[in-house]
């Protein structure tokens, strides 16, 4: 419930605001189940569910186990979504410990298979009459397979007298005995005859016996003519034949490796049949057991176990130097080596060292961590494992252990049982360094010593890799791995802080100096004296804090695969004390000697690694400390981050107990001492003399704590990247981490491709590729040479190429690089289109076929490689972006190849689709043709010869059309065109000098269709007549030509051509105006003409009287009527007349007088009305009207 | 002999010289006689046709390219967003996806009937553009009468076959062939490897890991594993003695 109303709530309405959210889709856009992605590739139709939570999380994506009653089969650990999508039934029960999946024999009459209940039932249910039984009792198949008898092999004959050598289960004849007809009778026993070869002649088959010699499981056995095996080859073939009946294997020849004689070869003991090598003749056929045995593996010298020749099935492992005790280099991977049927196959195991391989040698005892990693012997065997170094660090804080520890007490026993955790290889793969660097505090809250000072310390077997490099690259990995559709939440690197993982290694010692007193010091020197924690002025420290450093990963001063080593990651304030001692600064000397770092070497065995494997020179040869070889005493305590050195000084004085003068201050100021004179009354000034030395010296002794701290980072890199390539080397696999350790500026390209490589990326590396000829990838014959042509390089290709054959042709770049090329000189690299000269990959070499329609546009192809001379521009870009600003090209010729492409007509006279005029019946017409050519057209679509029309063409070569430049004239006369679509089809036919059967013919028609028109007319044009208005819109309306009377339409004077008419204002449709305005009195005839696009005409008139009035209207009569109480205006025209008692009014201002055309009335109340009339055109007329006197 | 005879002999012979052209022309158009043994041909051909398009498709892509895609691919042809690692130039599909912080994973239960549907479909879409079956009725003296297509697929541990079912009829006057049906079939271990993939991926979801020594020699060697790890990934390349055939697949991981 809870589910339905969280995946109701996520659906629709909040699908925008999680565009970025990841859910665990129940079902994908794309059908898929319990996916865990963006939200937005969830499908929420239908109740379907995304919530935003890993799978495992949901109730709807658990897993479980996911029962195909259909199939009888049982997946394991399948999400509920997944399974109930695709049919299944789903059980909690993960590892499907459900009776439908236990296994069994199904027993089916006298079949027996060793499948699921599940599965049982469903097989069961073909044969519903037979005898069913589910034993689950029987756990193998092969126990399971011997119930049955369906596995007996035999001769299955049938009755046309072939026959096969095959199960019971498989043979269906019937058994039967009867004669085959022909020249020759035989008879032939139909049916399966167990144990029987195909060849016996009691059977009376076709077969003829031992006809060659081939494999059949993994033996050579003799084959019969009809191609059954029969029995094992052995060279004596009577023995072989066994009479015509099976012979057991353990009764066959008994034959070793490359025996010619016998092939009764041995897996288990490293034969299996095989073609025989050149060196071999098998007595018959060429088939023998040949050893599966690696005969010559990888002989690498960090790798105790690799090397000469393996047995099948043996398996070692393969190391990049020195491993273990903390000498794992950064960068380094392990790996395992397999041998299997003659091959080897090297197996990576988990990168960052999360996996280490070991070994063991079979028949011997299992070996430790550390010394699997040296095992050698007969039969080595390995396997990658987890690397369990996280529970390391909890080792130093064990203080308590069992009884093993008890002969120790105290501080012994705490070290002794951390040991003890550290050192069970049962739990955890930790090594004890015993150099002194503790990780707790050595003293107890009382200060009391918990661990003694050289203790040692609880450190990884095998230094797990941290992506020691900046997260800003890491980001950068992330964005190419997006560009090339991997998605970006997806992180390829451990997700362990790298310097929180190497700040463990953190650590700080208080050092006490003193500095004796006044008098002292006069005659014994000024100097400091180290009287507390002095191991931590040492060489020893600074070394050893580097080997605990380095130890918990890849941190502090250490090698890389390559041999380089990098102080960088580790640093020692005590190295820069120079105020109390002369601090020691680590050297490369002090991590070790890098050849014997990348060996692993025992008393007889010594390898070298890596750097040796790819041949670099210049490894670094020095000694130096070893973690091991460290015995120097630290005591410290962990601190979180760097600390700088403190120096706490203090002057000692006062205190009776803290003056005892030191030895050497006693014997100076005591010459008596020791030899036993004792002078009465020189003793009194003595003692005082000493007494007050003493108190002058106490007064003045100083004392300073200073503390010092190992600053423990994460491994750097060596600067530059001129070693990134070494990573590409090799038979094993590069990867980001061990590409990463190379250099600071190396980086992987082409992640996810065949391509991948690790480069130097310098960002200061401007330079564009260097493009040079790869005169290896021309084909056999061809030869370049390299020219310079304004500035610009590339090569020739001497020969001249066959026409219409793909052209291979290669370049090289200094550095890897991606390379586009063009057919036009002087385009961008950006703006060249995705023509890739090879592979887009980052690469050296660059390889391309041109000439090839998926290369090039088929156009281009056949432009390219049909005669002449061709080049092509060539621009390339590094892994750092930086593109060539020159062309590189390549110049080839090609030989003219034979004309085989036949005319196009490339322009027509008349445009294709076009109108034609009402009533045309005939039209002439030229056709262009890109060569002289012979042109034929009909109304139908026929053959060339079968087109009954000519045209007339032009038959030189040098009558090109005056016109069209490059292109010939062909002419003819359309005829019989109709008022309606015209269709015609043209072809022609070229070279026509040549004979008949050297011409190219057009298969395909030009098609040309022209389209009779109806007339065009034109239906309505107003206005006309009398109109007593100053403006008019000359309105035309068309009707039928080429578009229902769509015509272009304008007017003018009587004999006004169509051209020098002026188009209507509004025209292009079939209703055209034109407006006119402030027209003056007079007659007006517009005449008019209209063509559509067929060039259809239609003409027209029409006159308009316009009459203009310019005078005011004139009052004709004025009276008053009914009892004089209305006025009557009468006037001489229609007119609108308004009154009002002041004459100081504009009309429209006065009141209206009733109107009735030229009669006007209005109330009349004896004043005087001022009365103002205005005709239609608003010539107005102001009277006075006032009663008479 | 007289000159008018030799004309009537020169005449004749061109009349006959244009019937036998008129002849050998017009003999697979118009005059091809609809006995059912020429329709049946027609049938072969029309067959051959249905064929050659299953295998090559228009573009030279078809069922052995689609069954090599699906094997680069980890049994899916167009892998979604999420579900692939980028490896080797192939979008290798993950068929089982990590359980965050314990070893195993869990099974994306990528089944060979849905393989089966996918290559179908993509056969059904190559189909589309490629196949011309009423081409073969021009200018031919019968009707060609097509009905509803359907692919199916069926992967065998040997073989891919690919079943078109496009029942089709030739009508001539008197006679009628019918062809109901096309097997296209396509020699690779694809069942045979899915089942592999199935013993690795069992191993895979329950103890995170699967041993391929020891399975490559109980195999006697007949199958290879290869096993990569571009971290935190693993991905599994499955081959076949004497087969060129490829199949390979990822299993998530999570980095530590």
């Amino acid at each position: 419930m809870i589910l339905l109303f969280l995946g109701l709530f996520l659906i629709a309405p909040k699908v925008a605001a999680y565009a970025q959210q990841r859910a665990c889709c129940q079902e994908t856009l794309n059908g898929d189940s319990c996916v865990y992605t963006e939200i937005s590739n969830c499908d929420t139709s239908s109740g379907k569910f995304a919530v935003p939570t890993t799978c495992e999380e949901t109730s709807y994506c658990q897993i479980g186990c996911c029962v195909d009653a259909q199939k009888g089969i049982c997946y394991k650990n399948a999400p509920q979504a997944t399974c109930e999508n695709q049919g299944g039934t789903w059980r909690p029960q993960s590892e499907c410990q459900v009776s439908e999946c236990t296994r069994g024999c199904c027993i089916v009459g006298t079949e027996s298979f060793f499948v699921t209940q599940t599965q049982c039932r469903r097989e069961a249910s073909n044969f519903p009459n037979a005898e069913i039984s589910f034993d689950e009792t029987i756990t193998t198949e092969q126990a399971c397979i011997d119930k049955s008898r369906s596995q007996d092999k035999g001769a299955c004959v049938i009755p046309d007298g072939t026959c096969q050598f095959t199960t019971r289960e498989t043979c269906n004849a019937q058994e039967q005995e009867g004669e085959l007809g022909g020249n020759v009778t035989r008879t032939v026993r139909v049916g399966f005859h167990k144990d029987t070869l195909c060849s016996n002649q009691e059977l009376g088959t076709e077969c003829a016996p031992q006809q060659r010699t081939g494999c059949f499981e993994e033996d050579v056995y003799w084959f019969d003519s009809c191609g059954n095996p029969e029995n094992i080859y052995d060279a004596n073939k009577e023995r072989a034949y066994n009479g015509g009946f099976v012979l057991q294997q353990e009764r066959s020849c008994q034959g070793g490796v490359n025996d010619p004689s016998c092939g009764n070869c041995n897996y288990a003991q490293g034969t299996l049949c095989k073609k025989a090598p050149r060196s071999i003749t098998p007595a018959f056929g060429e088939y023998i057991c040949q050893s599966i045995d690696c005969q010559t593996t990888l002989d690498d010298d960090s790798s105790p176990s690799s090397g000469g020749t393996k047995k099948n099935g043996e398996s070692w492992c393969l190391y990049d130097g020195d491993v273990g005790q903390g000498k794992d280099l950064v960068g380094s991977r392990h790996f395992r080596n397999t041998c299997i049927n003659g091959e080897e196959i090297i197996e990576p195991c988990r990168d960052f060292r999360e996996e280490i391989c070991v070994q063991g040698v079979l028949g011997q005892d299992i070996l430790g961590t550390q010394e699997s990693f040296k095992a050698r012997g007969e039969y080595v065997e390995a396997a990658c494992r987890d690397n369990r170094w996280e529970t390391c660090q909890t080792c130093n804080d064990v203080k308590t252990c069992g009884s093993e520890c008890d002969q120790f007490s105290g501080a012994e026993k705490t070290a002794c049982c951390a040991r003890k955790c550290c050192e069970n290889n049962a739990q955890r793969d930790c090594s004890w360094l015993e150099a002194g660097i503790i990780t707790t505090p050595n003293t107890d809250e009382d200060g009391n010593a918990v661990i003694p000072a050289n203790a040692g310390v609880c450190v990884p077997q095998v230094p797990p890799g941290l992506a020691f490099w900046s997260g800003e690259t890491q980001q950068n990995t992330n964005q190419q791995s997006q560009r090339e559709g991997v998605p970006s939440a997806i992180q390829r690197t451990p997700t362990t802080n790298a310097e929180s993982a190497c700040d463990i290694g953190n650590k700080e010692c208080t050092v006490t100096f003193k500095k004796k007193g006044a008098v002292t010091r006069i005659f014994a020197g000024d100097d400091w004296e180290c009287v507390n924690n002095c191991q931590c002025i040492t060489k020893d420290w600074v070394v050893a804090g580097n080997n605990y450093c380095k130890s918990l990963g890849d941190c502090g001063a250490y090698y890389n695969i390559a041999g380089d080593i990098t102080l960088d990651g580790y640093g020692n304030t005590a190295s820069e004390e120079r105020n109390f001692f002369h601090g020691y600064a680590l050297t490369r000397e002090d991590i070790g000697d890098f050849d014997t770092l990348s060996t692993i070497s025992d008393e007889d065995y010594t390898k070298a690694g890596f750097v040796r494997r790819l041949g670099v020179s210049g490894a670094i040869g020095f000694g130096g400390l070893t973690a091991t070889t460290l015995v120097a005493a630290f005591a410290g305590k962990q601190v979180g981050g760097l600390v700088a050195t403190a120096v706490t000084g203090s002057v000692a004085g006062g205190s009776p107990a803290i003056l005892a003068p030191v030895g050497g201050f006693s014997a100076l100021f005591n010459p008596f001492a020791g030899v036993g004179l004792n002078p009465i009354g020189f003793i009194g000034p003595a003692f005082i003399a000493i007494s007050i030395a003493s108190i002058i010296n106490a007064a003045t002794e100083q004392v300073k704590e200073v503390t010092y701290a190992v600053q423990c980072s994460a491994w750097q890199a060596p600067t530059g990247g001129n070693k990134c390539e070494l990573c590409n080397e090799g038979n094993l696999p590069c990867s980001e981490y061990r590409c990463k350790s190379l250099g600071q500026l190396c980086g992987l390209i082409n992640q996810g491709t065949s391509e991948e490589r690790c480069v130097n990326l310098n960002p200061n590396d401007v330079n564009s590729p260097i493009i040079s000829p790869a005169p290896e990838d021309l084909a056999r014959g061809l030869t370049l040479r390299e020219v310079t042509e304004q500035g610009n390089k590339g090569y020739q290709i001497n020969e001249r190429i066959e026409p219409f054959s793909p052209i291979t042709i290669g370049i090289n770049t200094n550095e890897p690089a991606q390379c586009k090329y063009d057919t036009n000189h002087s385009i961008r690299f950006e703006d060249m289109m995705n023509r890739y000269f090879g592979a887009s990959a980052f690469s050296y070499n660059h390889t391309t076929a041109l000439g090839i329609t998926s290369e090039l546009v088929a156009e281009d192809a056949l432009r390219i490689t049909n005669g002449g001379v061709n080049t092509i521009y060539i621009r390339c870009q590094d892994a750092t972006g930086n593109k060539n600003e020159r062309d590189y090209f390549i110049k080839f010729r090609v030989k003219p190849g034979p004309d085989l492409t036949a005319p196009k007509i490339e322009r027509t006279s008349i445009q294709n689709g076009a109108f034609i005029p009402h009533g045309t019946e005939e039209a002439p017409l030229s056709i262009y043709v890109n060569e002289p050519s012979l042109c034929r057209w009909s109304r139908a679509d026929k053959p060339y010869n079968d087109l009954e029309e000519e045209f007339n063409c032009a038959r030189s070569s040098f009558a090109t059309s005056p016109s069209l430049r490059g292109l010939y004239e062909c002419q003819t006369t359309l005829t019989r065109l109709i008022e309606d679509e015209n269709e015609f089809f043209f072809k022609c036919q070229d070279k026509p000098s040549a004979p008949e059967d050297q011409r190219n013919t057009n298969e395909e028609a030009f098609e040309f269709t022209i389209i009779g028109t109806l007339s065009l007319t034109i239906k309505e044009i107003s206005p006309s007549g009398t109109l007593f208005v100053n403006n008019l819109t000359l309105t035309v309306e068309t009707g039928g030509g080429s578009g229902n009377g769509q015509a272009i339409c304008g007017y003018g004077g009587e004999d006004t051509i169509f051209e020098s008419m002026a188009p209507f204002k509004n025209t292009g449709q079939s209703i055209h105006t034109q407006t006119f305005e402030t027209l003056q009195t007079g007659r007006y005839a517009f005449n008019v003409k209209c063509r559509d696009d067929a060039g259809n005409e239609a003409d027209g008139q029409t006159t308009v009287n316009v009459r203009v009035d310019l005078d005011a209207p004139i009052i004709t009569g004025i009276y008053l009527e009914n009892n004089k109480q209305i006025l009557h205006i009468q006037t001489s025209e229609d007119a609108i007349c308004e009154y009002a008692a002041t004459d100081n009014f504009r009309f429209g201002e006065g009141t209206p007088m009733i109107d009735e055309g030229k009669e006007h009335q209005a109330n009349w109340a004896g004043e005087p009305y001022t009365v103002r009339c205005q005709d239609v055109f608003g010539n107005e007329r102001t009277i006075k009207v006032q009663p008479a006197q | 002999m007289k000159k008018g005879q030799v004309t009537i002999f020169v005449v004749l012979g061109i009349i006959l010289i244009a019937l036998a052209s008129l002849f050998f022309f017009a003999r697979r158009t118009v005059l091809l006689p609809t006995t059912t043994e020429n329709l049946q041909g027609e049938l072969v051909s029309i067959r051959n046709h249905i064929e050659e398009c299953v295998q090559r498709g228009k573009n030279d892509y078809g069922l052995l390219e689609i069954v090599n895609k699906i094997g680069k691919q980890g049994g899916y042809l167009q892998p979604a967003q999420d579900t692939f690692r980028l490896w080797n130039d192939s979008k290798v599909s993950y068929l089982c996806f990590n359980i965050p912080q314990t070893e195993a994973c869990y099974n994306r239960l990528r089944t060979s009937q849905e393989i089966e549907k996918e290559i179908a479909t993509e056969i059904s879409n190559v189909l589309e553009g490629c196949l011309d079956i009423q081409s073969f009725g021009q200018l031919r003296p019968y009707n060609i009468q097509e009905n509803e297509r359907t692919i199916n697929t069926t992967i065998r541990r040997e073989e891919v076959q690919v079943t078109v079912k496009a029942p089709i009829t030739l009508v001539a006057s008197n006679n009628r062939v019918s062809l109901e049906e096309v097997q296209t079939k396509l020699e690779v271990p694809l069942g045979e490897i899915l089942e592999v993939t199935n013993d690795i991926l069992d191993a895979e979801t329950t103890d995170g890991e699967f041993e391929t020594l020891f399975y490559m020699i109980d195999k006697k060697g007949r199958i290879k594993i290869y096993k990569q790890r571009p971290y935190p990934d693993k991905i599994y390349i499955i081959k076949k003695e004497g087969s060129p055939y490829t199949f390979q697949f990822a299993v998530q991981g999570e980095p530590r």
